[in-house]
């Protein structure tokens, strides 16, 4: 039985001069590899310039990897036959919630964009798919006619976790979702995202760099630096016996501040 | 003799849709060399304050204050001129955003050196050999070669070590650090704090530490302000608020973000407040908290007072103390 | 075809708007010789190339000697001028519009191509774009007409080739910043096709930006075609147009001030209302001044 969703050493550069004759390559990827179950949960942790988006934006398609391999139950998603299949079954939950949304179009509008490029559904069938997701999140579905604006922070990742959940997906990839919200609202999201595990079996890719969520939210952990996967392994053995020293030097970091002596 | 005390400050902003009221009546006092914590979410006004505080207020806003004394000088007494130069003498302030606190255009020893001269004066030989100081002061042993850099080619953390090296150039008795690591990474956090906290001792300097987040603020501050929409709702010594918070608010602040280290159930429901912060043109009647509130019932349409509760501030009608009589 | 949405930010786009006070009487103005232009015909007293050849450079009726029966008073060949100005004012709306229209519409078409070129073929096509906007329009207009000849049809298209490039570069840019955006990673995320992101997710987004420029054309479509008729490059005699019209009377300015003012007033108000709308518009939907 493979996994359900697995990387194999996965680099990235990006050119990082205009010059066509200057051949000058930035690696911000360099041989990740991961594996992931159905309602477990990986997180990649990092500092910024670790290269965690990257990583982010290639296991959902946005961008391609140099080399390696992903695979998504047992077939390799990157060859183009199995183009469909990774769009609707990994998906994206953005850091930015209100820039991932059109300012200019309703939340239905935004929310139709996957509904009619990944099923056949036809308008009714949209429509009841959309606020059942909806209900799901804990919004009211007739907020689907408003614009985005009319949102708080936190409504409007929800609105991002509905966008993400409407084609049914298996793995859902989200990039540091509360970062950017109100502490009393982070909570909020966090037991959201694990009521949707635990109802639909999700597996999540949890791009973070608070290891104090990390720790309450992961079975497994990949630790980034520049680029470089520095540990990989179940939270607990990571976090109690880290074997590499920045591993250590980030959970020291992380353990609240401390005086020194 | 307390270094500030200010008491019922307030601060209103005239816009187009109203007044709208971003710190109601806030007490503060500092002593000299004290360390004290300001915690609260966007829009909870301790931004407001700070620059109330440090006078760096923007003319759409009008203060006010029944008591605002600095270093033993009424400043309510005085005139603008006086006050600003008083201010200015005793208190400076550093923000979140080191990069976008300098000036991009200028190298990091042109904006040191200004900031000397304003203050002290001098030659410039004497003025540069000050910002030496200043430099290796905040950490950076490269001093010379910093001095000629730009902030662009510091990185974060060095741009927020230069922040602070203009703002001890004045010499304060006071320094307010709004969100000085937030933008940083954890690794360099703590340096920055330990910096701050070095800085603190050495020079007697009071340091008024300004975040949202209470893991930088367990070990460091003597005193924690929790301030909700615009309001200081609960206030008293670090180490029982954090082990035992009175206010509801405060509670959801502690609880709902899990702390690293200490050890839970995996995927235990964090402790949560419904809704979002109300913005402080639309707030509530009554407590401020009262529609997110687990804890809100009848009583809660009236604003609760600041009262004081065991050598504690708490601003709210049922406070958690009897959870444990 | 695509629709424009009517957002919440059109309507506080419209609040703005309206309490502009220049560009609410623009829009008034604007609005009124738009009514004349569309019932001109209907309403005009005389046939506009009809020639009273006993009354000929009659003066306007608040003049001691005005004529009743002429409004505005006639011209050297004693056509009536009101006349004239109506039927004037429709084919001059009519010529602005149709140059504006195929203008933007080749204008965004190429631009919005251009948005997903490839940087090469992109970076020439803007550079020729460039070339064109550092003529002056009217310049350029003349030079145009001077090599394919004078007359209406070729003044047209002199006029449509010295818009086209505004568009193209307003198109281009303003997509380009949109594709940055996080949504527009999101719709293609989402699945959405090119095409179907460009016309579903960005073009509601770069709409502000384009009716700005499309007002801003309006204007110097107008000047340059009435400026063309003037200098005998586009509108020929006997065509009411109000350039032609301006051209015609230049001997008559010393004795017969109405013939020359009556037609320069009316472009004058016209391009005066247009250029004030657009300012109304370019203040309520730039976001830097939304609040």
């Amino acid at each position: 039985m493979p996994n359900l969703f697995s990387a194999k050493s996965l680099t990235k550069s990006y050119r990082v001069s205009n010059n066509p004759l200057k051949q000058s390559q930035l690696e911000v990827l360099h041989g990740v590899s991961f594996s992931l179950n159905p309602g477990q949960t990986l997180a990649v942790v990092g500092e910024s310039g670790s290269g965690k988006s990257t990583l982010a934006r290639i296991l959902v398609g946005a961008e391609s990897p140099d080399s390696g391999q992903l695979y998504f139950e047992g077939k390799n998603i990157l060859n183009k036959k199995h183009k469909f299949e990774w769009f609707k079954n990994i998906r994206m939950i953005f850091q930015d919630a209100s820039a991932s949304l059109n300012p200019r179009i309703t939340i239905h509008q935004s929310l139709e964009e996957p509904l009619r490029n990944g099923t056949n559904y036809n308008a009714t069938q949209r429509n009841d798919r959309i606020a059942e997701v909806l209900e799901m999140v804990g919004l009211r579905p007739e907020y689907a006619k408003r614009y985005p604006h009319t949102f708080s922070g936190g409504q409007r990742q929800r609105i991002g976790i509905a966008r993400a959940l409407l084609l049914r997906p298996k793995v859902i990839v989200a990039d540091e979702p509360v970062s950017s919200l109100d502490v009393s609202v982070q909570a909020q999201i966090i037991n959201l995202l694990l009521d949707l595990q635990d109802q639909l079996d999700l597996a999540y890719v949890f791009i973070s760099h608070d290891l104090g969520l990390v720790q309450h939210f992961s079975n497994k952990v990949l630790v980034l630096n520049n680029g470089t996967q520095e540990e990989y392994g179940p939270v607990s053995d990571v976090f109690s016996q880290p074997k590499s020293k920045y591993t250590l030097e980030l959970l020291n970091a992380s353990a609240g501040y401390k005086k020194p002596v | 003799m307390g270094l500030l005390q200010v008491e019922n400050l307030s601060v209103d902003f005239q816009t187009d849709n109203g007044i709208i009221p971003a710190v109601d009546r806030a007490k503060i006092s500092i002593n000299a060399g004290q360390v004290q914590g300001v915690i609260g979410e966007s829009g909870s006004g301790k931004s407001v304050m700070a620059l109330a505080i440090a006078g760096l207020l923007s003319p759409a806003a009008t203060m006010r204050a029944d008591l605002f004394n600095l270093d033993g000088h009424d400043l309510t007494r005085m005139s603008a001129g006086e006050r600003q130069k008083l201010i200015s003498n005793n208190i400076s302030i550093i923000f979140q955003e080191p990069t976008s606190s300098l000036n991009p255009s200028l190298t990091i020893g042109y904006q040191l050196d200004e900031t000397i001269r304003f203050h002290s004066g001098g030659t410039r030989k004497q003025r540069y050999e000050k910002a030496q100081e200043l430099l290796l002061q905040v950490g950076i042993i490269d001093g010379k070669r910093r001095y000629k850099e730009y902030p662009h080619q510091l990185s974060g953390g060095l741009n927020q070590r230069v922040m602070i090296a203009m703002a001890l150039a004045c010499e304060p008795k006071l320094l307010i650090a709004d969100e000085p690591t937030t933008a940083l990474d954890v690794t360099v956090q703590s340096q920055i704090l330990d910096l701050l906290l070095k800085l603190n001792e050495e020079h007697n300097m009071a340091l008024m530490l300004i975040t949202h987040d209470f893991s930088i603020l367990s070990e460091t501050t003597d005193k924690v302000y929790v301030m909700y929409g615009g309001q200081i709702v609960e206030s008293g010594r670090t180490y029982k608020l954090l082990s035992q918070p009175y206010h509801p608010y405060t509670k959801a602040l502690l609880n709902s973000v899990p702390h690293y280290g200490m050890h839970y159930r995996k995927g235990r429901r964090l402790f949560n407040l419904k809704g979002s912060t109300p913005s402080l043109d639309h707030l509530p009647v009554g407590c401020y908290l009262g529609p997110r509130c687990p804890y809100a019932n009848r009583k809660c349409v009236q604003a609760p007072e600041l009262r004081t509760l065991k050598g504690r501030k708490v601003r709210c009608h049922f406070p958690l103390i009897e959870d444990d009589s | 075809m695509i629709k424009l949405p009517v957002s919440a930010n059109n309507k506080a786009a419209w609040a703005i708007f309206r309490q502009n006070k220049g560009a609410m009487i623009g829009a008034v103005v604007l609005i009124f010789i738009l009514i004349l232009a569309i019932i001109g015909p209907w309403i005009s007293p005389y046939d506009p190339a009809r020639q009273f050849t006993n009354k000929i450079l009659i003066p306007p009726i608040w003049n001691p000697a005005g004529d009743f029966n002429f409004f505005l008073g006639t011209d050297d060949l004693g056509r009536d001028i009101l006349s004239r100005l109506l039927h004037g004012a429709r084919l001059s709306l009519q010529l602005t519009f149709t140059v504006v229209i195929i203008a933007a519409l080749s204008g965004i078409l190429i631009g919005a191509g251009a948005a997903f070129l490839n940087q090469t073929l992109r970076s020439l096509l803007m550079r020729v774009m460039d070339l064109l906007l550092s003529f002056p329009s009217l310049l350029l207009a003349i030079a145009i007409v001077a090599i394919i000849g004078p007359g209406l049809p070729n003044a047209i298209y002199a006029v449509v080739i010295v818009l086209i490039p505004q568009f193209v570069r307003i198109t281009q840019s303003s997509i380009s910043d949109e594709l940055n955006n996080d949504y527009v990673m999101a719709a293609r995320l989402d699945g959405a096709s090119s095409q179907r992101l460009l016309s579903h997710h960005v073009w509601p987004n770069i709409t502000p930006a384009l009716t700005v420029q499309l007002t801003f054309s309006f204007s110097t479509a107008l000047l340059d075609i009435a400026a063309l008729g003037f200098l005998g490059l586009g509108a020929q005699p006997p065509m009411a147009e109000w350039g032609t019209m301006l051209s015609e009377s230049r001997a008559f300015i010393q004795f017969a001030p109405w013939t020359m003012t009556l037609p320069g007033l009316a472009i004058f108000l016209t391009v005066l209302s247009i250029n004030l709308v657009g300012d109304g518009i370019r203040d309520a939907l730039d976001p830097r001044l939304n609040r």
